[in-house]
Order: structure tokens, then C-alpha cells, then sequence
């Protein structure tokens, strides 16, 4: 499902799962048409000649915008020598993005989700923050099985600097920074999480797909992301 | 009266507006102009430049400051040029201000109580709060008022005094907040199954936060009802949202299991009508 559709769209129609889309000509317009679960919606594209993109983009946007932070949670605490490194595979939620693209650039069109969608608080209600909710499997190598249209694989590598073993159970994201890369059967992000003392972390994303050739998506821009900004979250509530 | 009447009565008054004094007045106002010309082009360019790196309420505090202090000092720099000493002010200023001060007492009290709540920040522009019971939105936090649209678009001054002085309850101010429900069912009704309907519908709906993880469990037995209650944190934004559509959900569900949420009751004996009794306490 996920790739580039050429202009001229139509007729275009796309079923997967329990995604159905569509481009239809209506009059002169192209009218788009997506049903995902129980769900769907409609638009008017008002361009002869215009192509779609579809790809896996950051889990930020559905139902609704509300945090750019990222929380997965651990099914099992992970301990980690003192001064030891290690990776682990975790899993993470992803939604559909569909972008319309024509000679002058493109934009987001629309955005779905086969995955639930939760939120946790991170930290107290003061001063915490609310992140995007997901529950995650620890594997030690890539997972099989992986639905790509539900979830995507992310390689964590921990970095224990401290002298102690240190226990998580969590790991908290700025997922505005997230780079997802994806095939025809994986979706993947690597990230790193460097642990500064027994209670708190430093997390970011790095630039590379968890397996040689895999595409880069197109991201969804959002409020507050600027090229200024730091790439790393600091973890202070906890592990 | 005809036109040499008339400038016989203009006389005196022309011959004072000579060039020599109309000069300095003139220069004075188009200093003051200018100043407020100056003022108004630096607060835009400041507000492009700081719209996206700046938190809107401090960024209406810079501005304001900016805009005022530039026309205070052009009129303190102009004094002179129009005859008047600014230093021989400083001395009239310390009688004068106490006259001032006690012919203007609120203001000066608004005026202060502004600049405290710049500083101390209780509120912010775009905050829900509830102020000496008015409850809204800030629109826009002044150097002398406070102004509210409170939940049915009207608009409400309030002077910075009272807001200084008064209670402030800030909905906004943290990243999350409470829902909680009580909610009776019927005394034949499975408890239990109500609990676990109710605790489903938390677990699914997106925004009840995973932590502070939700509760559900009998809180109380009533006198027509046992009465369930739930609580459970939902972000801040979508707080009111959550509150509606969850308690609506809850309903549904409960009543499509068969639990009701029972009317008051009262069981009443007739004391010669034992079999009646009987029957009721069935």
C-alpha cells in the first residue's frame, strides 16, 4: 500500500485490510474517498493533475494533535550493566499518512490509524507531560509477524553510563524528531537512550531505517518544530 | 461687527503666536509623533520576531513596555525644548505625587497589582480561570485590567486589584486534570459487571490517561442505590470533551447490559398488612 501513485490518479483504488481509498473523477475534480474501520471520510481534490504518497509517518496525529511526546512502555523491566550498551526491539504505533503532491510541492492529506490510540502522563500533573501511549514487547532481535499498517519496529540502544545496573521500564520520545523508514513489509525508526543517572535518560532519534534500503517517510510538520530546537527529550520522572 | 472688530479681538492672541514660540511646541508634538510612529513600527517588528519564540503573554509584556517606555522618554527629552525643566519636575514631583497618590489611589493600586501579575504569572493569555466569579477565558492581561470572555462571549473587565487580591482558580494551569462520576445502580443490579463495563469504556477511550491510572469501585450504598464511582485523568484540552462523551458512554452501556440507574425509593410497612410488607421485602 505504501509508495508513490502517479498523476493520472484516476481510477485509483487501493484496499487493504480494512482500509479502502479511492480517487474518483467527479465533473472535472478528483474526489477522494478513504473507509478505515468504522470510519470514513471524503474530499475534493480541486486539481487535474496531482499523485498521492502514502507512507507510515509519527504516531502524533490521531484521534487529534494534542503532545509531540512519544511514551512506550515496557511489558518487562530491562536491566542494564553499569557501563554497559546493549539493543533491544521494541514496537511502536504508526499512522497512515496520505500526501497530495503536484508541481509545487505537497502537503499532508489525510490521516488514519489502525492502531489504538492511548495517552499516559508523564511526570505529575504540575509539571508533567502528556505523551501518546503504547505498550510494547522487549525482543532481542528483529520480531516476525509485525502487521506494517499497525506497527513499526524500533531499534533501542541503550547506553548505561553510570556505575550501577540500572532498571527501565519506559522510554519517552519527542517524536517530532522521528524518522520512520519503511519497506514493503517493515516499518522501522532507530533511537538511542542514554541513561545519566538511575532515575533519568536522554532520548533521540537517529536518521537510518533498521535495515539497508528502506525508504525515508515524508514527515508531518507540526507546531513548535524548529530547526533551532534540540533533537533530544530528557527524561526527569523516572525510568 | 464687522472684520476689523474682529481682529481687534484676535489681536493679543495672534500677536503671542509668534513664530519663535510656536516653534518649540511644534517640534515637541512632531518628536512625540515621531516617538509614537517609531514605538508602533519596533512592537511589529518585535511581534514578527518573537510570534513563534516567545509565549504570547510575555511577548504582550515586552510590547507594552517597549511601546510605553519609548513615548515616556521621547515627552521626558522633549520637556526642555518647550520651557520646561525636567529637574525642577523631580522636585515638584515628590509634593505632587503624593497629591497624586492619594487622588489616585485604585489606579496606582491597579497599575502595581499589574505589574506583580506580569511577574508572578498566575495567569496566562488563552487561560481558563475563575476570577472573583467570573469564569472564562484571558483575552488580555493589562498594566491596569484583566480582560475575561467568559463562557458565553461576554466580555469582562476586570481591574488588576481585584485580580491580585481575589482567589484565582487557573482550569488551564496544569496538563491535567480529574473526571470523576458517581454513578448508582439498582441494589439487584451485579455490581461487579457494572464495574467491569465501566472500566472497559475507560480503558478504551483514548483520552483517560493510563496514568494516573483510572479507578472504579463501590464507594458508597445509598439509601435507594449502591453508588459506583469512577475516576480517571484526562489531558487538559480535552478534558471537557472526555467528561461528556464518557459519561454518555457509560449510560448507554450500562443500560444495554440491563443495569439501571434506579429512581428513589422507600419501602413503607403497614403495620396490619403483614403479607404486603412481606412482598416488598422481596
Amino acid at each position: 500500500m505504501y509508495g508513490y501513485y502517479k498523476s493520472p490518479l484516476t481510477p485509483l483504488r487501493i484496499s487493504k485490510e480494512c482500509i479502502q481509498l479511492s480517487v474518483e473523477k467527479e465533473g472535472k475534480n478528483l474526489h477522494y474517498i478513504r473507509k478505515c474501520l468504522d470510519k470514513s471520510i471524503e474530499k475534493i481534490l480541486l486539481s487535474k493533475d496531482c499523485g498521492i504518497i502514502i507512507n507510515p509517518i509519527e504516531p502524533l496525529n490521531t484521534p487529534k494533535y494534542i503532545t509531540p511526546y512519544l511514551l512506550i512502555e515496557f511489558e518487562k523491566a530491562v536491566f542494564v550493566e553499569p557501563k554497559g550498551t546493549v539493543n533491544i526491539f521494541l514496537t511502536f504505533p504508526i499512522e497512515i499518512g496520505v500526501f497530495i503532491y503536484g508541481r509545487k510541492g505537497y502537503d499532508i492529506l489525510d490521516i488514519f490509524t489502525l492502531a489504538k490510540n492511548k495517552f499516559t502522563l508523564y511526570g505529575d500533573p504540575r509539571n508533567g507531560i502528556v505523551c501518546k501511549y503504547y505498550k510494547s514487547d522487549i525482543y532481542t532481535s528483529i520480531p516476525n509477524e509485525k502487521d506494517p499498517m499497525i506497527e513499526g519496529i524500533m531499534r533501542l540502544k541503550l547506553i548505561n553510563s553510570t556505575e550501577n545496573w540500572a532498571e527501565i521500564n519506559k522510554a519517552v520520545f519527542d517524536a517530532r524528531e522521528m524518522k520512520v523508514y519503511f519497506d514493503e513489509n517493515l516499518v522501522s525508526t532507530k533511537a538511542n537512550m542514554k541513561l545519566l543517572s538511575l532515575k533519568s535518560a536522554e532520548t533521540e532519534f537517529v536518521s537510518s531505517g533498521i535495515k539497508k534500503g528502506m525508504k525515508s517517510s515524508i514527515e508531518v510538520l507540526h507546531p513548535g518544530r524548529l530547526p533551532v530546537t534540540t533533537k533530544k527529550y530528557l527524561m526527569e520522572d523516572g525510568l | 461687527m464687522n472684520l476689523q472688530d474682529i481682529l481687534e479681538i484676535f489681536k493679543p492672541i495672534l500677536s503671542a503666536i509668534s513664530a519663535k514660540n510656536v516653534f518649540p511646541f511644534v517640534l515637541a508634538i512632531t518628536f512625540i509623533i515621531l516617538s509614537i510612529l517609531i514605538s508602533k513600527g519596533l512592537t511589529i517588528g518585535l511581534r514578527k520576531y518573537f510570534k513563534e519564540k516567545m509565549e504570547k503573554d510575555r511577548l504582550g509584556v515586552l510590547l507594552k513596555i517597549t511601546y510605553y517606555s519609548i513615548i515616556a522618554l521621547t515627552i521626558i527629552l522633549v520637556l526642555p525644548i518647550i520651557g520646561i525643566n525636567t529637574s525642577s519636575l523631580l522636585v515638584a514631583g515628590g509634593v505632587t505625587g503624593i497629591i497624586i497618590g492619594f487622588a489616585s489611589q485604585s489606579i496606582v493600586g491597579n497599575l502595581m497589582s499589574g505589574f506583580f501579575l506580569m511577574a508572578e504569572r498566575p495567569i496566562k493569555i488563552g487561560s481558563q480561570v475563575e476570577i472573583d466569579s467570573v469564569r472564562g477565558y484571558v483575552e488580555d492581561i493589562g498594566l491596569m485590567s484583566t480582560i475575561l470572555r467568559d463562557y458565553e462571549g461576554l466580555y469582562t473587565r476586570i481591574p488588576n486589584e481585584k485580580v491580585f487580591t481575589n482567589n484565582i482558580k487557573n482550569y488551564s494551569a496544569n496538563v491535567a486534570r480529574r473526571i470523576e462520576y458517581s454513578i448508582g445502580i439498582r441494589f439487584t443490579d451485579d455490581a461487579e459487571k457494572a464495574i467491569n463495563i465501566v472500566k472497559e469504556l475507560v480503558d478504551e477511550h483514548p483520552y483517560i490517561l493510563k496514568h494516573p491510572s483510572p479507578d472504579v469501585f463501590v464507594d458508597n450504598i445509598s439509601d435507594s442505590s449502591v453508588i459506583l464511582m469512577m475516576r480517571a485523568w484526562a489531558p487538559i484540552s480535552q478534558w471537557y470533551e472526555t467528561k461528556k462523551e464518557l459519561l454518555w458512554q457509560i449510560k448507554t452501556n450500562l443500560e444495554k447490559e440491563g443495569i439501571q440507574i434506579p429512581y428513589p425509593q422507600r419501602v413503607i410497612w403497614f403495620a396490619n398488612d403483614k403479607s404486603l410488607g412481606k412482598n416488598n421485602s422481596n
